[in-house]
């Protein structure tokens, strides 16, 4: 059948949008001289790249080992509190890493908690100096392990319980079969996991820049911020971008071998869950130090600086004026991505072939492409266009759109899997065009994507740092930008105040999505 | 008079595959014709291609004298003013049985329209759970409201899909007989796409036996069965096997016997043919001096099926009404039953 114009179009539209930021940074990697090559290869970038790999590395191995255990004990044993369990444990998501990095600054570093503490207590010590690779490490870790929480319990809940049957009946004990079937059948789980947690540590720029740990993003924007040298920077966003494509084929090789689905029919039957015995409290004992490290601690940590700053009677002027900022970004941006999102959804859904799928990739773009390279990359574009996209609000609206469309394509394409075609046959052989068919039927049924959507693309612009930094009018202040620059100078008490807010705000997205499942996946009714 | 329906040699390809190819129909005011035919053999494919949800490489179609498909006109399906009932409903989930029902109606004033939904509503049974949801129907409830928010629309043209498929076997046979009434009632012309002989006899003025994206033959069911035009039509239309025989003046001499034909003289005497044997057509008899020998039973409940085996090592089918102490191995005698005749084919 015909593609329709309503998908047709906008689909069009955004693959060519989503283009913009290869082609220039391509183009100006092209302008670049003999100096920018020599300036790049004197200034050790292999060696950057080394840096950035490494980190990659680790925090995707710690998370591992924070995220199996945890989906395992939360979804397949009985743990005490459970359920509780299930919801904190991916509560990190909300923290945007330079929060992270700026409450462990503010621990750790000089003129923290503990060098004043023991100052205070007249002792002659300093806190072991922690930043760089290690604080970074362990920063991004306990941030960024949901992404693969998530992916390893979906795959855990999905299993098909009659394994472990098949497993203890052909003699095998329990622990053992855990380890002989439940862990082998993780591995897509934890290649898709894993791939989001380390294009989450290669892009990163909050924490790296707060803890001085020199990767390539922090290296892209000193470049850009000390000499506005566009060839240098492009060149190196261009190189970075490679890098995360390297990556992305690296896990989608080792995932296409890799197929595991439910082999029986019929409906599932619920699994035992696996006796922990006197293991249990040693498993408690485990998630409560999770929650402490990733949550409970930085809260506490901003609600102490919070109350000094109170005390202390920190200049808060611009802290309303930067939230309504702040909101109106996610607003407009999650409105806009759920707009693009339907059609592209709609497009790889019902209509596969090549053009839909040349169309769903190019809006990965913002997938692979860190953010801080888009940003640069529209930076370039908006210079050159000039007016009145340059330094306007709608040029920062198509960086944070193009970055997170990804993001909302997700949940809208899996709730369009979900409808039957034949529904818009159906209203299609009962009167109605092609695009009041999909409007009547599709569009209502997939109320709960949308908002999935919306929710996760809000969360995440409430929390986008380097496109903010780049591409904001001089004078649209946000959240994000005042907790940066705070805390870059060390006004921790100062920096408190913007981050609760961001946190509270973003909490609302949060509870969305977390109630999301319960709420949309069971049955069907719709309220009147 | 013109047709409700025609189709001039409509052909589809999927790629290499070819789905539909020259079909031709011709359909009356009124009249419900299914198309019988297993799985993949295109039905389904040239329903749509008739809804207008898919479209044929080839051919014409036009509904109600009106041209909807040819080389220059492609009238969309909404346009076509017909009506689809799906094999799994597609009833809208988040809409009520009522407001299912309204979906397709345009008519206004409001009360016009509510008067309509509840006419049809009530041929249909369902006043009773208008506000229910879809999925607080039971199977018998969805079919019926597929087809009352379809039959709403009033369309020239009714098609239905596999539309029995879904309900219980204890259901079938009172929907579909229910189902039959309300399409006689409302006077709608019908195809029903089915791969259900029972299904396709009991309720069609005219069955089309469909294969390989044929169609082989299109006419009323009993003529289907007793004059099968082919031996693919033969096997498509009802149980049977096939034996070899040679025709004699005006039986067939086979290996279970001499058969009397439904057709003398059509073949020359000695012509070497293929003989369909029905399972009602031979009568079993026990005897020691037999030459047929009972292979295998398989009780049904209602009958029971015997596979024999003839001299010639052919093996047919013979049905028994009742249970019965026949066993394998027992020697018997075949005969043909009293009206009993048989159809031939030379290849």
């Amino acid at each position: 059948m015909t593609i329709p114009k309503w998908v047709m179009i906008p689909s069009l539209i955004i693959s060519l949008i989503s283009v913009i930021p290869i082609f220039y940074l391509v183009l100006r990697s092209l302008e670049a001289d003999q100096g920018t090559w020599d300036w790049i290869i004197r200034h050790n970038t292999l060696y950057v790249i080394g840096r950035s790999l490494g980190l990659t590395f680790s925090v995707t191995l710690i998370s591992i080992f924070i995220s199996v255990p945890i989906g395992w004990l939360t979804t397949s044993t009985n743990i005490p509190m459970k359920k509780f369990w299930t919801v904190v444990t991916v509560l990190p998501l909300v923290i945007p890493s330079y929060i992270g990095a700026y409450i462990f600054i503010s621990v750790m570093g000089p003129a923290g908690f503990i060098d004043q503490s023991f100052s205070i207590l007249g002792v002659n010590l300093k806190a072991p100096s922690l930043y760089g690779f290690w604080g970074s490490t362990l920063t991004l870790s306990f941030l960024s392990f949901p992404y693969m929480l998530l992916t390893v319990r979906s795959a855990l809940i999905n299993m098909d319980p009659i394994l472990l049957d098949a497993s203890y009946l052909l003699g095998v004990k329990k622990l053992h079969t855990t380890f002989k079937v439940i862990i082998p059948q993780l591995k897509t789980a934890l290649i898709s996991g894993g791939l989001l947690v380390a294009l989450y540590t290669l892009s990163d720029f909050g924490a790296v820049s707060l803890l001085r740990y020199k990767t390539f993003t922090w290296s892209i924007y000193t470049q850009y911020e000390a000499s506005f040298d566009r060839h240098t920077a492009a060149l190196m966003s261009l190189t970075l971008f490679s890098v995360a494509l390297i990556i992305i084929m690296g896990f989608s090789l080792a995932k296409s071998r890799a197929a595991y689905h439910r082999s029986s029919s019929g409906s599932k039957r619920p699994a035992t869950p696996f006796d922990l015995g006197r293991m249990k409290w040693l498993a408690f004992l485990f998630c409560s130090l999770v929650f402490i490290i990733s949550v409970i601690g930085p809260i506490t940590v901003l609600l102490a600086w919070l109350i000094k700053g109170v005390i202390n009677g920190e200049n808060l002027d611009n802290l309303f004026s930067m939230s309504i900022n702040s909101v109106l970004l996610a607003l407009s941006t999650a409105t806009l991505v759920v707009l693009i999102s339907i059609p592209v959804s709609y497009l790889a859904t019902r209509h596969k072939g090549i053009f839909s799928q040349t169309v769903e990739r190019l809006c990965f773009t913002g997938f692979a492409l860190p953010s801080i390279a888009v940003a640069l990359a529209l930076v370039f574009a908006g210079a050159q266009i000039g007016k009145p996209i340059y330094q306007s609000f709608w040029i920062l609206l198509i960086g944070c759109s193009i970055l997170f469309v990804p993001a909302g394509i997700g949940s809208i394409k899996t709730s369009i899997l979900q409808i039957n075609p034949r529904l818009e046959d159906s209203a299609r052989t009962l009167g109605k065009s092609q695009f009041v068919a999909t409007l009547k039927t599709t569009i209502p049924l997939m109320k709960s994507g949308i908002i999935m959507s919306f929710a996760t693309v809000f969360l995440i612009t409430m929390k986008e740092l380097p496109a903010v930094l780049l591409l904001a009018p001089l004078d649209f202040h946000t959240l994000t930008t005042a907790i940066w620059s705070y805390s870059s100078e060390a006004f921790f008490a100062r920096a408190a105040f913007p981050s609760i807010i961001i946190l509270v705000i973003s909490a609302i997205p949060m509870s969305i999505i977390l109630l999301g499942e319960n709420m949309f996946s069971g049955t069907k009714r719709p309220n009147h | 008079m013109t047709s409700t329906l025609v189709c001039n040699n409509i052909s589809k390809k999927f790629g290499k595959s070819v789905a539909v190819s020259d079909v031709s129909i011709q359909m009356n005011k009124g009249e419900i014709i299914s198309i019988l035919g297993p799985s993949g053999c295109g039905k389904t494919t040239l329903l749509r291609m008739i809804a207008g949800l898919e479209n044929p490489d080839n051919g014409t179609i036009s509904i109600e004298g009106r041209e909807v498909y040819n080389k220059a006109i492609n009238i969309p399906s909404e346009k076509r003013n017909l009506g689809m009932v799906f094999q799994e409903y597609a009833l809208f989930p988040h809409l009520t049985v009522r407001e299912n029902l309204e979906f397709g109606v345009d008519q206004k004033p409001k009360t016009e329209k509510e008067k309509k939904v509840y006419k049809i509503a009530e041929l249909t049974q369902l006043i009773n759970f208008m506000d229910r949801y879809p999925h607080e129907l039971s199977g018998g409830q969805q079919q019926r409201t597929a087809l009352a928010r379809t039959l709403a629309t009033e369309p020239d043209l009714l098609l239905m899909d596999e539309p029995f498929s879904n309900l219980d076997a204890s259901l079938r046979q009172s929907v579909r007989s229910h189902v039959e009434q309300i399409i006689r009632d409302s006077g709608t012309s019908t195809i029903f796409v089915t791969h259900d002989k029972e299904e396709a006899y009991s309720i069609s003025d005219r069955v089309a036996i469909m294969s390989d994206g044929l169609i082989h033959q299109i006419a009323p069911p009993d003529q289907i069965y007793f004059w099968p035009m082919t031996k693919k039509v033969a096997e498509l239309g009802g149980t049977c096997d096939f034996i070899s025989g040679k025709i004699d003046d005006s039986v067939a001499q086979t290996s279970a016997g001499p058969l009397p034909l439904r057709v003398t003289s059509h073949y020359p005497n000695g012509t070497d043919v293929t003989v369909v044997i029905r399972p009602n057509d031979l009568k079993m008899t026990p005897s020691p001096t037999g030459d047929h020998t009972v292979i295998r039973k398989e009780f049904r409940g209602d009958d029971t099926i015997f596979w024999v085996e003839t001299p010639k090592n052919e093996i047919l089918r013979c049905k028994h009404k009742t249970h019965t102490t026949l066993f394998t191995g027992l020697k018997v005698t075949l005969t043909p039953e009293k009206y009993a005749k048989f159809n031939t084919f030379t290849e």
